[in-house]
């Protein structure tokens, strides 16, 4: 088990050094300059590339980049806030992002679950396909018209919520984003709990709890449930990364300064050292995550425990 | 016996999908010519004017046909549709046979590839492609080139491991048929159901994909018109013209929720795993 | 009504109902457990011998309904009194809650598809105990490694803390069968025990039970098509076909005296080792739709001597002796039936008697 978990991170650390490399060489290809500012003149420009090292080869800003980044240093943003430690604008940004994030997949996950219990244990009535057409819905419908719809509706006509992000009501002015982004992996989730727990319901050792006596509560949380997590969490891990996507989309709709919104302001004005700053995070969290679900499975499966194996 | 009643059920429900899909192709195809309105003409006498029944969508903020430029929305995202069947045909039925079928260091080389390429989140990868070229359908496509055959790779090539060492294929070998018969007559069909289901799942995420970035400014440029970027303009306006907003949504819900009631469907229909379970 | 009897099942019909169709997949099944003793209930799969202890322990699953009958269970106090439960009368979760487990038990057929893949022996033995006898998590685990013991396992500390996919199928088995006993039932009922074993271990595990069923006093419900199976442990055998039990008696009357036609192509069906014989002998056609009404007698399309009146009407229970039942027209003295065992039978019915033969296979 060491020795697969070693691998897998070692494979992990490689592709986020190949990201970064392809990262760099992509922007040394880009036709735009951070400094297309037109009251610069040539010989200005010249100074400021030299000045934060842009005038050196590929390979050597990345390995210096590389180095930097050991020590926990983005750089400097060329543009948006000229000169600002990027540690320092991020510091601002990330934790907006990360609750809206969080909150999003608490939200969606729970309901989620509890949304493919009930349809799986009353497969059959009434309820069952209630749930199957939200299911339906709400993996076919995108984040930003859920977004939208709740702007429209519970900020705008209702007044329920601020239109435009409070930094002294962070619950209030997060909690309609995360709604929004929650949709999607909720619905998801409840069709994969559904069907995944209807087939468990269906396993013989469903059949040997109810002749030792187990209740069906008992049943659904002992043995259901645990059964059923691991293909739950399969779906769920890339979920977490939609949310990466999604997040971008709802920021935007609810002017939160959140990393999204950054993210499209740093590429729309070249400012190359904080989109490789975002992209990083977004890459790191992206192969953490699925380091971590492939690390889950084996502790929640004890077949994959023992045998090292995630297949 | 519950379950055939379900599948009956969902079956009708793909055919509801069929014809909404189909309905939408056509009135993608020639929507745009049933007026006599341009999706780029722009008229500063029209300017937002509700549907009615000359502008049978309205006009938005510039005064272009809105009946015109959704369909011609609808029209790029079932493009992104069909661009993700074909990537999943072949870039990724290619890769994950090889990958499987060969073995031995190519596949260790492939799946390296794999993880990395897939390491890279599609919005990373799609803006670092913006940021090279200019955002536009060329780049959509490049990107979903580079983004759309990862998962149909890994399920072709985990059937192929599973199948390679199946009889019949095993027997087939020792009768001295080539790879490629193996591959084509042995392996493949015995996949072909999978693939399907794997190829209508790859469709809702392209034309999200599609929409997200066309949604964010980053995909088809005005005046060219898609669902995504007719949405968000249209949500700019929208607390003052909510159709602008409404109409694009419903087209684009109506597209989805079609394919995905079509996926669903042949899933149930091909995917022999998940049936049979009452008898 | 002088035997002691802890389990009777009298009339049961059980019928599964969707919105097509009924299909009556138990029809009045009549049948009784002594205490103390072994019941094998024997058919092919479909025949309903499955359905018929499932509803005894409220296993069925959804749409199956009891339509009529009941499933009395005679409880013996430690004072000595008796009480009597008609099951049918109970909830499924009443039964779950206060049967299952306590006072029956069941050992199933696969025991990997049975045991929770992702919970420990350990759990799983006293997951039943916990609940059902509010001992305390040592006590429990205790007395699970002393079971685990004296199902034969070895090192059952080390056991404990395994999963079911660490052991081999015969310890799985014998860790269901620990399972089972856990909450010292009356009642085993085995479902086929041995199907999924190698047949080096099916012995062992047979040899199991029976000892297990001595020392405790269990009485015992086999379900099984392995006549090998019901030859070396059953005391009384009964013989089920499309949803009713043709045939009853102790396992002596239905080897020795088979008495109806569908037994003896039961019997026939059985390749035999000791003699070499032309051909295996097959019961012609297919068991009937039980979907649709059955008019007669059940068996009596695939029966070659089937009288007249098996077209007409269905026969009635014969009583041939004392413990032995048979539902066939053949002993209906009106019909002047000649009853004609066939010769190769008999013959193997002669040899066995006198020990040259065997049922085991």
């Amino acid at each position: 088990m060491r020795r697969y978990i070693a691998k897998r991170v070692l494979v992990a650390v490689f592709t986020m050094l190949i990201i970064v490399l392809i990262m760099f060489l992509m922007f040394n290809l880009m036709p735009g300059s951070p400094f297309n500012d037109q009251h610069l003149k040539k010989d200005q420009i010249d100074a400021l590339y030299r000045k934060y090292g842009l005038d050196r080869p590929v390979l050597e800003r990345y390995f210096r980049y590389l180095y930097n980044l050991l020590r926990g240093d983005f750089g400097v943003s060329y543009n948006i806030q000229k000169n600002m430690e990027i540690t320092k604008i991020l510091a601002l940004r990330l934790p907006i992002t990360v609750r809206i994030g969080v909150q999003a997949m608490i939200i969606g996950a729970v309901a989620g679950i509890i949304l493919g219990i009930i349809s799986a244990v009353n497969h059959g009535k009434a309820i069952d396909p209630v749930v199957s057409v939200f299911s339906m819905l709400g993996s076919s419908i995108p984040s930003f018209v859920f977004g939208l719809a709740l702007l429209y509706f519970l900020a705008f006509k209702l007044k329920l919520f601020p239109i435009m992000y409070s930094m002294d009501a962070p619950i209030a002015s997060t909690i309609l984003p995360s709604i929004a982004l929650s949709i999607f992996p909720m619905a998801n989730i409840a069709r994969y709990a559904r069907a995944e727990m209807i087939s468990v319901l269906d396993s013989g050792f469903v059949d040997l709890a109810k002749a030792k006596g187990v209740s069906k509560t008992g049943i659904l949380l002992k043995h259901v449930l645990r059964n059923s997590l691991i293909p739950i969490l399969t779906v769920m891990a890339p979920m977490l990364v939609e949310l990466i996507t999604g997040s971008l989309v709802v920021e935007n709709i609810f002017s939160i300064p959140g990393l999204g919104n950054l993210f499209i302001m740093a590429v729309q004005s070249n400012d190359f050292s904080v989109s490789i700053a975002i992209m990083f995070i977004y890459s790191t969290f992206y192969i953490t995550v699925m380091l971590i679900v492939d690390l889950l499975y084996g502790i929640i499966d004890p077949r994959i425990r023992i045998s090292g194996q995630a297949q | 016996m519950k379950e055939i009643v379900r599948r009956i059920g969902s079956k009708k429900a793909a055919i509801i999908g069929t014809v909404i899909i189909l309905f939408l192709v056509l009135l993608s195809l020639i929507g745009p010519s049933l007026n006599e309105f341009e999706y780029d003409a722009v008229n500063v006498v029209d300017q937002h004017i509700k549907p009615n029944a000359r502008y049978w969508f309205g006009t938005d903020i510039l005064g272009r046909d809105l009946w015109t430029r959704v369909f011609q929305g609808t029209k790029v995202s079932l493009y992104v549709a069909c661009l993700a069947v074909i990537i999943d045909m072949t870039i990724g039925i290619v890769y994950g046979v090889i990958s499987g079928y060969y073995g031995g260091w190519l596949d260790i080389i492939l799946q390296r590839i794999l993880e990395i390429v897939e390491g890279i989140p599609t919005v990373v990868l799609v803006t670092l492609l913006m940021l090279i070229m200019k955002p536009g359908l060329t780049t959509i496509t490049i990107a979903l080139v580079f983004a759309g055959w990862i998962n149909m790779s890994r399920l072709v090539r985990a059937q192929v491991l599973k199948l390679r060492e199946m009889e019949y294929v095993l027997s087939a070998k020792t009768m001295g048929a080539s790879d490629f018969y193996i591959i084509f007559r042995e392996i493949l069909p015995n996949v072909a159901g999978q693939i399907v289901i794997m190829a209508m799942m790859s469709i809702p995420q392209a034309i999200f994909l599609e929409a997200y970035l066309s949604f964010m400014g980053l995909g088809i440029p005005d005046p060219m018109a898609s669902l995504g970027s007719l949405i968000n303009t249209g949500f700019q306006s929208m607390l003052l013209y909510p159709y602008m907003v409404l109409i694009p949504v419903t087209v684009f819900v109506a597209l989805v929720v079609s394919f995905n009631l079509i996926a669903d469907g042949l899933r149930d229909i091909l995917d022999k795993g998940t049936e049979d379970t009452v008898s | 009504m002088s035997e002691d009897l802890i389990l009777e099942i009298k009339n049961l019909s059980v019928s599964f109902k969707d919105r097509k169709k009924t299909i009556n997949v138990i029809r009045g099944v009549d049948l009784s457990l002594i205490r103390g003793k072994t019941l094998a209930i024997v058919g092919e799969s479909g025949s309903g011998k499955s359905v018929t202890v499932k509803s005894v322990m409220a296993l069925n699953t959804k749409g199956a309904i009891i339509d009529s009958g009941e499933i009395l269970y005679n409880h013996k106090n430690p004072d000595g009194t008796t009480e009597t439960i008609d099951l049918t009368e109970l909830s499924a979760k009443q039964i779950i809650k206060n049967i299952n487990g306590q006072k029956i038990a069941m050992v199933f057929q696969d025991p990997l598809a049975i045991l929770n893949p992702t919970m420990t022996i350990g759990k799983q033995i006293t997951e039943g105990m916990r609940l059902h006898r509010k001992i305390s998590r040592k006590d429990a685990k205790q007395e699970a490694i002393k079971l685990l013991t004296h199902v034969g396992i070895n090192e059952p500390e080390l056991r404990m803390k395994q999963y079911p996919h660490q052991l081999s199928g015969g310890m799985r088995q014998r860790v269901v069968i620990a399972i089972a006993l856990s909450c010292n039932p009356d009642v085993l009922i085995c479902d086929e025990p041995t199907t999924a074993l190698d047949v080096t271990i099916q012995a062992k595990i047979l040899e199991l039970i029976k000892n297990i069923q001595r020392e405790r006093g269990l009485s015992v419900i086999y379900i099984t098509h392995d006549l090998g199976v019901v030859a070396s442990v059953a005391d009384y055998v009964a013989v089920m076909y499309a949803g009713k039990v043709i045939e009853k008696g102790t396992a002596e009357d239905v080897f020795f005296r088979p008495a109806h036609p569908y037994t003896w192509g039961l019997f026939l069906s059985v390749p035999n080792v000791d003699k070499k014989e032309d051909e295996l002998y097959s019961i012609p056609g297919n068991p009937p739709d039980l979907s649709e009404p059955i008019k007669g007698d059940a068996f009596a399309v695939r029966n070659e001597n089937a009288l007249p009146i098996d077209y007409e009407e269905e026969p009635p229970i014969f009583k041939l002796s004392k413990t032995h039942y048979v539902a066939s027209w053949l002993y209906d003295p009106k019909q002047n039936a000649k009853v004609e065992i066939p010769e190769i039978l008999r013959k193997r019915i002669s040899d066995m008697e006198t020990g040259v033969g065997s049922w085991i296979l």
